[in-house]
């Protein structure tokens, strides 16, 4: 083929220049460490490599999520952990209220104890995180929930709000819990029905906070239209006793050996009276609300100050002590439960970042894969382009001093 | 023997022709559009004698070119097609190395954005990670913002060049028309020779022409070229040249268009111009400066639209009813110049899932209206509805408003999005305004003794929303009142586990078998500065497939659009490379024709040196003869 001179020379300067552009993006894929610097590199590998980043991005963020839920839980376990290091305090002093060798200045130390136990709790009940978020308020974090009234008791004034975060697509996690599912609603008396000696007793009977046999019977003669609760033990003389209903019907009757003491049954439930009641003392049963445990710890320290030397005032102090004993058990389950729930939440995030941070490095051995270069395949590239450049200049220098003219 | 004295001047003459002619190649070797020019020498016709016919010498018979028509055109057409590419795959080249960072783009900082929500979800009471979403999104929206400055530049620099093309063109033209008749006078000069110069420098121009636009040329008789560019308009013929004009589209006046101006009258040609760099130009402006703008404006309007609706479902950090967060600019109906009715078009977004990225083109036919893709021409489904003298048209997402009269033939120009990031902000500065918490916060009450539980309360209703603390009683089992903070009732019902209780706007959902005398209270949140529940929502909100008929995220939508303009401008270097490589092969067809070989010439300049030495001698040769015979018959007398 005929080549025209202007041609030979356009020819090799292109050829060159081609060859000048390919060593160009090979030498900014080195510089990088990237085979994909722009979308138009690999348009189906730079979707890929954003979608991954999000991804990755997403389980950083599930990471963190889950370290700043991690912190709180921790915060609300000590807290709890101290509430129950108080609890089990309080009720040590009961156990010694009720030991009998007391005189009446030695409960009332005991009653001082067990008051300044109970502001100690109050305390753990209003603990604040680092940015004075109060821990137990629910929603309303910057009110403090638990609040000493006028009247002198304790009231919750926070919400039942419960915050949650994603720690893993799918799952969320509690980051704490209303003070009022762990302080205040604690199953009052023994979670059933609670017992309670009748003020005026003149006797000494005292009455423990009983057992239920038959849940569905107790259930039905309270749930009967008219309700029969709450019930009466009364005392005909010091060895016969009634039962009856709200409604004054008998539901049953027994002789009693203050000696030896008894067990009163009715209605799927039984209850165990010790010491001597006189005649015409009598005790009541009722279905079981729910109660603070500041409201236990309240009656607790005014029954141990009100208490007379009188053994019928001691028998009555027994009865509130027995109370007391079981009021301060159910608080101290229900702030283990809630202690136990933490616990099993920190074990949920723990394992959960472990998965993250294997699907983390898996997401990034991916980007990698896809957008990082091979740095041995791009090297024996570039020398490739750099020899093909260097002949190309290397015999257009050549060519370029053929000339028929030269010989004329 | 004069005869060999005329032959041999005659073989002088024609040698020196033929080494003019090569000093004339030699001269022009780097001569743009030269076409290598050779002499045609013919024998001169003999004498007829009784001995037989006698030669006269040499004469010349033309001086021609090099040329092919048919050459020519392709290296036209591959140049065209080279330059359509090589122009738009260098304005794509812009676009793609805006969204080239993985670690930066945009996809990078809607991702901050949301983990900025998620972590303001983990401590909603702290105002420094209240500040950090607020600023984040400032930082959103200037990326934003920068994208769009770049693509207006970038939508200058078309119409900069537009109307340089456009003189350039008009300028080319007439040159062209001018050689024209220049050629017209010399071929028609009675001589029958073509003017080679002319001739060379009429090819360089539309050679030139056809990196500007795709060109076709039509050999007149008279020996002008008629010159037509993009889809048959004629822009030279014989010696009169049309003029290009760069005018403002019918729709808007920021973009330009072409329009071709001949004796006859004016029209718009930007829709048929193919080719060169004005194709490139029109090109990069339809396929990828629009759905660029688009793309970000659809991304921008879903921004605005989730944040808003979800910050407008919670309450604010001092308890008051969320407020939108980011304001965003509308679709623009733009009515075209050549309108003559008085109606005026307007829209809003009215679903997410149907918005897409294309400009639309809204037609009034004097009873129907009709949705056309401008981009693929394709028709869009469109609902009307006329109601008190205003019609309503939904379609492509948007519900449009057509306030006064249209006139059959009348056109808007409807751009779903293409306004959106232009009037992006954030509505507030205020940290507090974030609505992270929920309205509503439910609780059963401390006395209840039956198994009923319940669930979060919700404000699916808002506009009916009596905000307010309120107490879901049982009157046994199966029956239930609602009540407000006064005591009146505001609903009651039979209940059923599972079945959402209404009333005020609220929805929430009881399960289990409460007893009678339960109670449940779903009081007001305003005091739930330390909730999260609505910034949980706010941040899984943007990953909520609601684009693309629900196809698609936030996230998706924007991903695929940095693929798609990755893809499109690979496409348009390959384009490139691939239309260089037959541009150079169809030049070098071209050039080996018609190119000058400095060793051909070297070679011819040998051999007509040669013979005119050899012709020269000739003459001497004759003179001498002539000599010897003076001398012998002086010497006799």
């Amino acid at each position: 083929m005929r080549i025209s001179t202007s041609q030979l020379n356009e020819n090799a300067v292109n050829s060159i220049l081609a060859d000048e552009a390919s060593l160009a993006q090979t030498q900014a894929q080195l510089a990088t460490g990237k085979s994909i610097n722009t979308p138009a590199d690999n348009p189906i590998g730079a979707v890929q490599l954003l979608q991954l980043s999000t991804t990755d991005s997403q389980y950083q963020q599930y990471l963190a999520n889950g370290n700043s839920a991690n912190t709180n839980l921790t915060l609300e376990q000590s807290s709890l952990t101290g509430a129950t290091h108080t609890l089990q305090s309080i009720r040590d002093l009961i156990v010694q209220a009720g030991s009998g060798t007391n005189n009446a200045s030695d409960l009332q130390y005991i009653a001082a104890q067990i008051g300044t136990l109970g502001s100690q709790l109050l305390g753990n009940a209003n603990s604040q995180d680092s940015q004075g978020q109060y821990l137990f308020a629910g929603f309303s974090g910057s009110t403090q929930p638990f609040v000493r009234g006028a009247a002198g008791s304790v009231s919750y004034v926070g919400d039942s709000g419960v915050n949650t975060v994603a720690v893993q697509g799918g799952t969320s996690v509690q980051t704490g819990d209303a003070g009022s599912s762990v302080f205040m609603n604690v199953p009052a008396g023994n979670g059933t029905f609670t017992t309670a000696a009748t003020p005026a007793n003149a006797g000494t009977g005292v009455i423990d906070t009983g057992s239920v046999v038959n849940a569905a019977a107790f259930s039905t003669a309270v749930n009967a239209t008219p309700s029969g609760a709450p019930f009466t033990i009364s005392f005909t003389d010091a060895t016969d006793y009634v039962v009856t209903d709200a409604n004054g019907v008998q539901q049953a009757a027994g002789t009693y050996n203050s000696s030896t003491g008894g067990t009163v049954s009715f209605d799927g439930i039984q209850v165990g009276i010790t010491g001597a009641p006189a005649a015409g003392d009598s005790f009541t049963v009722a279905p079981a609300g729910k109660q603070s445990v500041f409201d236990t710890i309240d009656n607790l320290v005014s029954a141990l100050n009100s208490v007379g030397s009188a053994a019928s005032s001691r028998a009555q102090l027994s009865t509130k002590l027995n109370t007391a004993l079981k009021g301060i058990d159910q608080a101290m389950q229900q702030v283990s439960t809630v202690t136990s729930n933490v616990g099993a939440r920190l074990n949920l995030i723990s394992s959960v970042k472990a998965t993250l941070t294997s699907a983390s490095t898996t997401v990034q051995a991916q980007m990698s894969n896809i957008g990082d270069l091979d740095y041995a395949k791009a090297t024996s590239e570039y020398s490739r382009q750099y020899i093909a450049l260097q002949a190309a200049e290397q015999s257009y220098a050549n060519i370029n001093q053929l000339s028929l003219f030269k010989y004329l | 023997m004069g005869d060999m004295l005329s032959t041999g001047v005659t073989g002088l003459l024609a040698f020196q022709t033929a080494l003019d002619t090569i000093s004339n190649n030699v001269s022009n070797v780097n001569t743009p559009g030269y076409s290598v020019e050779s002499t045609n020498l013919a024998t001169t016709p003999a004498t007829p004698t009784a001995q037989g016919w006698i030669g006269n010498g040499v004469s010349v018979v033309s001086v021609t070119r090099s040329y092919s028509d048919f050459l020519d055109a392709q290296t036209r057409s591959a140049t065209s097609s080279y330059n359509q590419f090589n122009t738009t795959a260098g304005l794509a080249n812009v676009i793609n190395d805006m969204f080239a960072s993985t670690s930066s783009g945009l996809p990078a900082s809607l991702q901050s954005f949301s983990r900025a929500v998620q972590s303001m979800a983990n401590a909603p009471s702290q105002s420094s990670t209240r500040q950090a979403v607020l600023n984040q999104a400032t930082s959103l929206i200037s990326q934003f913002q920068g994208y769009q400055t770049q693509l207006n530049q970038l939508n200058n620099q078309v119409n900069t060049q537009i109307q340089s093309e456009a003189s350039t063109i008009s300028s080319l033209a007439q040159n062209i028309a001018s050689l024209n008749k220049g050629i017209m006078a010399a071929q028609n000069n009675g001589s029958g020779q073509q003017p080679l110069s002319l001739l060379d420098q009429r090819n360089q121009l539309i050679d030139q022409l056809s990196k500007e636009v795709s060109v076709q040329t039509v050999q007149q008789s008279d020996g002008s070229l008629s010159v037509f560019i993009g889809s048959g308009q004629a822009l030279v013929v014989g010696a009169q040249a049309a003029t290009l004009g760069a005018t403002p589209d019918q729709y808007q006046s920021g973009q330009l268009g072409i329009s071709l101006t001949t004796p006859t009258g004016t029209t718009d040609i930007s829709g048929r111009l193919t080719g060169g760099t004005i194709g490139g130009l029109l090109g990069f402006r339809s396929q990828l400066l629009i759905p660029a703008q688009n793309s970000l404006g659809q991304a921008a309007v879903t921004l605005a639209s989730l944040v808003n609706t979800q910050n407008q479902a919670g309450l604010d950090q001092n308890g008051a009813l969320g407020q939108p967060l980011l304001a965003v600019g509308g679709p623009q109906v733009l009515n075209s110049s050549n309108n003559t009715g008085n109606a005026s078009v307007t829209g809003v977004v009215s679903n997410l899932g149907g918005l897409t990225t294309s400009n639309y083109q809204l037609g009034y036919d004097g009873t129907n209206w009709s949705l056309l893709d401008t981009a693929t021409g394709a028709s869009a489904a469109l609902s009307a509805n006329s109601a008190g003298g205003v019609t309503t048209l939904t379609g492509a997402g948007l519900t449009l408003t057509v306030t006064g009269t249209a006139q059959a033939g009348d056109r808007f120009l409807v751009e779903p999005t293409g306004n959106a990031v232009s009037g992006l902000s954030l509505l507030t500065n205020d940290p507090s305004k974030i609505a992270a918490a929920g309205p509503l916060v439910a609780s059963a009450g401390s006395a209840n003794a039956g198994s009923g539980t319940i669930g979060s309360a919700t404000v699916p209703n808002l506009a009916a929303w009596t905000r307010g603390n309120y107490t879901i009683g049982f009157s046994s089992p199966t029956a239930y009142t609602v009540t407000d903070a006064s005591g009146a009732t505001v609903a009651s019902g039979n209940y059923t586990s599972g079945t959402p209780i209404t009333f005020n706007g609220v929805s929430v959902t009881l399960t289990g078998t409460p007893a009678a005398n339960d109670s449940f209270a779903i009081k007001d949140n305003a005091n739930g500065s330390g909730d999260n529940s609505n910034a949980l929502k706010l941040a899984s909100i943007l990953g909520s497939k609601v684009l693309n008929g629900g196809s698609e995220s936030l996230n998706d939508a924007v991903n695929a659009y940095i693929g798609t303009v990755g893809l499109q401008t690979s496409t348009a270097q390959n384009g490139a490379t691939a239309q260089q490589s037959v541009m150079q092969s169809a030049t070098s067809a071209q050039q080996s024709l018609s190119g000058v070989n400095l060793n051909e010439e070297a070679a011819n300049l040998v051999r007509f040196q040669q013979a005119f030495q050899a012709a020269a001698q000739v003459i001497s040769t004759s003179n001498t003869l002539f000599s010897s015979l003076i001398t012998a018959i002086n010497s006799r007398g």
